[in-house]
């Protein structure tokens, strides 16, 4: 029913829907009506209440006091004003009487006499006033219809206030004496008629109802609307389906139609292939026939030219140019030879001679050749010659010539090869050879090489220089003549151990030093390298070698020049450490002298006392004489000191005594070979040389020793090692200002089987940076005129080549440095030197 | 006439004792004091008033030169002469220096008694002769 009739539908459920809406409004005006109703009549009972007691309170009382009269009869009594209840059912009779409808009345069940209306009118009012007696805030409520009109009836209880009881209980006309507050006296009766707001209320609904009905109309107009259209498109979509249906039904026809034409003409393609395919197979049998017959013609064809073809590629495609000619003219040139000179073979053949392709130099010997070969001499058949080409450069020939017979006459045939390359490698050849030879002789070093057996194939002008023998002379000669005897055997087993196959120059060992002999039978160091290199099954030796001797006499006078350094700087230390002994020697030796005197003339004076006195009383003068010398002289002074400037002197000789014995043992002049010393001795004297050098800045701690065995050293160059060490030492914690003196430890110690020296000091350390290049020669950290940088470098050379010893040291920034010298013990463990 | 104050600085005891030996017998003039390094010698002269230094150059604590030129700075009225065992070291003249900072006299090690009495009276001789001029201005 929706579906097919929603409209109607639609209708009912609008209509329903506004029946129930304004069913609901209905009863929801008429609920809210009572209720205002019932707040506005308890309100206006509130009002009249409220109002009895302020007037009670602020006018009656106050106006009681100053004698005016209160009675309920006030309109006609001078000066007199109402009592409350009288001005309340006044103030209510004339609210009611403007308009509102609103009515509201006192009543009691004990009335003043004067009020004929003030008891219950009815039964409603006197069973409320019976329930308000026993219940007074329970107010009575009652909707009711009188004369036609719904009203509402409200009856709440009139309670006796405080200001009200004294009045009530003294009134002459009161009919009850014994009020007391609280007690019920009364109750008030409001009566509102409520039907004049629901007429309002309905007049209001019904055009509500008038406005939904308006609204709902146009919807449900609307909707129709709606609905009819959509109804006109459905028509409309089911029209055109029916016609794409017919559609389809058309087009599946026209395809099945097509396919049975296309059925059609494959058969008739498969027909024609099939013919076709027949044919093909015909004709391709006739078509070998043919091609048999054609290969056979082409093949004696080939045969023929394939001879002639030979024949042709032989002269023509030969890499060998062949000329022939008579008397130097071109009878038959190939191609090899025209392009050999640069030119196409009928620009040859149009020559009237080929002189014009032979360098002018080469020229008369060829003609020579050819008249004599004409007549039957005999001259070279194979020979080189200077072509040339035509565009004037040269080109090496090689070529063979024989007398050949050319139609019938003697022609001469030249087979030529182009050499050039060949040529020019043997040119460059030669001027490498002069390059090579040229950097030989230009070479500093003696540069020698030699074959397996020893035989000296190379000699530049440095090994002539080095050796003094010319090239020439020795050339060829066994290698032996430039080795001392002595290394004569060893030097040819080590070469034949060396020798192997190999193909690259290869080098034998780092340079090492080796003694040569000169051509005047001196003897010499030289650095040697030696390579070999192995060509064609021979082997060669190369040697390239540089005399040091110079190179070493530099190297010993700089350790020369060392030594004399720190002596020299030593010297003016020595010389103080000396001086200051002589100074108070000489001062002492002068003291004593003059003390000497001083006694003397006491002693004088005492042999004339006593010669005096052998001779008799002794004169009194001559006694104070006496002791005024002793006190001028100071004798007490001269008794304490002489000893002590006697004790003092020769404290300083022994001292002078022990540097200069110290000195001897430092430098041990001429001492060069190993010999057995007590270290501890000599360090102790080092030490005592340099003690000028440390005594400021350090505290000199030993330990020695003294079970250390003799250690073999070259005790100059080992003193020497331990001064510059200690020098350092010295200069390091001289660095260090403001920190006071430091401490330089030297200990002697046996290790196994080596001597150990540690040299400490409490400096600033070896910056990381500088710790591997400290043993560098010329390496210094030293301010100029402080240091040459030998030290270090000569003290390393001394411990480790001299002695085979080692030369290590420990250190770390601010942890001061330990230099750590090893001696070997044993003698046979120090290299042999050299 | 009133005692001249000598201070005699140097590391070496029996130098000083030797150089106190040899003032000796100059003890009425003279009145000769130690001290064993700079340190003890200006500290010393803080204390008490003295006419004349006799220093070495080289010390440990602190040194010659350094002292003579603290003494220049804080004693401008004490004499100095200086006394040197090494004199020079490296390229430096130690004397050289000290009579460039005000040492009025310089002697090297050894000197002979002679020379060093030489040395300190004309030291006072010209200290002497300044006198009556300052007074005459004075």
């Amino acid at each position: 029913v929706l579906y097919t009739h929603p409209l109607v539908v639609l209708t009912l459920l609008c209509c329903c829907g506004v029946a129930i809406v304004l069913l609901y409004l209905a009863r929801l005006s008429s609920y809210l009506n009572d209720a205002a109703a019932l707040q506005d009549a308890a309100r206006y009972a509130e009002m009249l209440v409220t109002f009895r007691t302020l007037y009670t309170t602020e006018v009656v009382e106050r106006v009681r006091a100053h004698g005016i009269e209160v009675t309920h009869d006030y309109a006609t009594r001078e000066g007199a004003i109402p009592l409350p209840a009288t001005l309340t059912i006044a103030l209510a009779n004339t609210l009611g009487a403007q308009g509102a409808g609103m009515q509201a009345r006192l009543y009691s069940a004990y009335p003043f006499p004067w009020r004929q209306d003030g008891g219950p009118q009815d039964e409603v009012e006197k069973t409320a006033l019976q329930r308000l007696q026993q219940h007074p805030e329970q107010a009575l409520t009652r909707f009711e219809t009188i004369q036609g009109r719904r009203s509402l009836r409200l009856i709440t209880a009139d309670r006796l206030q405080s200001g009200c009881v004294s009045c009530h209980n003294t009134h002459p006309h009161s009919p009850k004496t014994d009020w007391q507050v609280g007690d019920v006296r009364g109750a008030l009766a409001i009566r509102l008629p409520v039907d004049t707001m629901h007429g309002q209320i309905q007049t209001a609904m019904r055009s509500t109802f008038a406005l939904m009905i308006l609204m709902t109309g146009a919807g449900l107009g609307l909707v129709a609307c709606v609905l009819a259209k959509l109804r006109r498109s459905t028509t409309l979509a089911h029209q055109l389906a029916v016609e794409s249906q017919h559609t389809n039904q058309a087009l599946e026809m026209q395809i099945a139609e097509r396919q049975r034409a296309e059925e059609a003409l494959q058969r008739a393609y498969n027909d024609l292939e099939i013919r076709v395919a027949e044919r093909t197979a015909s004709l391709q049998q006739a078509n070998a026939q043919l091609q048999n017959e054609i290969t056979e013609r082409t093949k004696a064809e080939q045969a023929l030219r394939d001879s002639e073809e030979r024949f042709r590629e032989l002269i023509e495609g030969s890499v060998q140019g062949i000329l022939i000619h008579r008397n130097g003219k071109p009878l038959f040139v190939n191609l090899a030879w025209a392009a050999m000179h640069g030119c196409q073979v009928g620009e040859v053949l149009g020559m009237q001679s080929i002189t014009a392709f032979i360098a002018p130099e080469d020229q008369p010997r060829m003609a020579a050749y050819n008249a004599a070969r004409l007549q039957g001499q005999d001259v070279p058949t194979s020979y080189e010659y200077c072509g040339v080409r035509k565009d004037g450069s040269l080109i090496w020939l090689e070529t063979q010539v024989r007398v050949i017979d050319w139609e019938g006459k003697p022609a001469v045939q030249m087979i030529s090869v182009d050499i050039s390359q060949r040529k020019r490698a043997e040119t460059a050849l030669r001027r490498s050879e002069a390059r090579f030879s040229g950097i030989l002789d230009l070479a500093h070093e003696g540069i020698i090489s030699i074959d397996a057996a020893q035989r000296i194939l190379i000699f530049n002008t440095g090994a002539e220089r080095i050796f003094g023998y010319a090239k020439d002379e020795i050339i060829g000669q066994a290698l032996d003549v430039l080795l001392p005897e002595r290394f004569r055997a060893g030097h040819r087993r080590q070469v034949a151990a060396l020798d192997g196959p190999t193909t690259v120059p290869r080098l034998m060992g780092q340079r090492r030093e080796i003694y040569g002999l000169r051509k005047n039978g001196e003897e010499f160091v030289a650095e040697a390298s030696i390579s070999h290199f192995s060509m064609d099954d021979e082997t060669i030796f190369t040697v390239v070698l540089r005399d040091v001797t110079a190179s070493r006499m530099l190297e010993h006078r700089l350790v020369q020049a060392q030594k004399l350094e720190s002596i020299g700087q030593l010297a003016a230390g020595i010389a103080h450490e000396i001086n200051t002994p002589i100074q108070f020697i000489g001062d002492n030796a002068r003291f004593l002298q003059q003390a000497f005197a001083d006694l003397a003339t006491l002693s004088e004076q005492h042999t004339a006392v006593v010669h005096a006195a052998q001779a008799g009383p002794v004169p009194p003068a001559l006694l104070q004489t006496v002791a005024d010398t002793a006190v001028a002289l100071d004798v007490p002074y001269l008794l304490d000191e002489i000893p002590r400037a006697i004790e003092q002197s020769l404290e300083g000789v022994e001292r002078v005594a022990t540097i200069v014995r110290a000195m001897k043992e430092f430098a041990h002049p001429g001492q060069q070979d190993k010999t057995a010393i007590d270290l501890n001795k000599a360090i102790d004297s080092t030490l005592t040389v340099a003690r000028n050098e440390w005594k400021y800045v350090a505290t000199m701690v030993t330990d020695f020793d003294p079970t250390l065995p003799l250690v073999p050293c070259v005790p100059g160059a080992f003193n020497q090692v331990v001064l510059n060490i200690v020098v350092n030492a010295a200069q390091a914690l001289g660095e260090m200002d403001g920190q006071g003196k430091g401490t330089i430890t030297v200990q002697t110690r046996q290790v196994e089987t080596w001597a150990e020296i540690r040299i400490t000091d409490t400096g600033p350390g070896i910056p990381e940076a500088v710790q591997e290049k400290i043993f560098d020669p010329f390496f210094t950290t030293k301010e100029v005129g402080k240091g040459t940088g030998q030290g270090l470098a000569i003290a390393h050379d001394v411990v480790v080549q001299k002695h085979g010893g080692t030369l290590t040291f420990e250190t770390g920034a601010g942890q001061g440095t330990t230099f750590i010298i090893r001696l070997p013990l044993e003698p046979s463990m120090a290299q042999s030197e050299a | 006439m009133m005692p001249k104050h000598i201070l005699v600085v140097d590391d070496e005891p029996n130098v000083r004792h030797g150089l106190q030996r040899i003032l000796h017998p100059m003890r009425h003039a003279w009145d000769v004091t130690l001290a064993e390094n700079g340190r003890e010698a200006l500290a010393l002269l803080r204390c008490f008033p003295f006419d004349l230094v006799l220093t070495d150059i080289l010390m440990p604590e602190q040194e010659g030169l350094e002292t003579i030129r603290e003494i220049r700075r804080a004693f401008p009225a004490v004499k100095i002469i200086a006394i040197s065992g090494g004199g020079q070291q490296g390229n430096l003249n130690f004397l050289g220096i000290a009579e460039c900072l005000g040492a009025l006299r310089t002697l090297r090690k050894p000197f002979s008694p002679q020379a060093l009495l030489a040395a300190i009276h004309e030291v006072f001789q010209n200290d002497a002769a300044a006198l009556p001029g300052e007074v005459t201005f004075g």
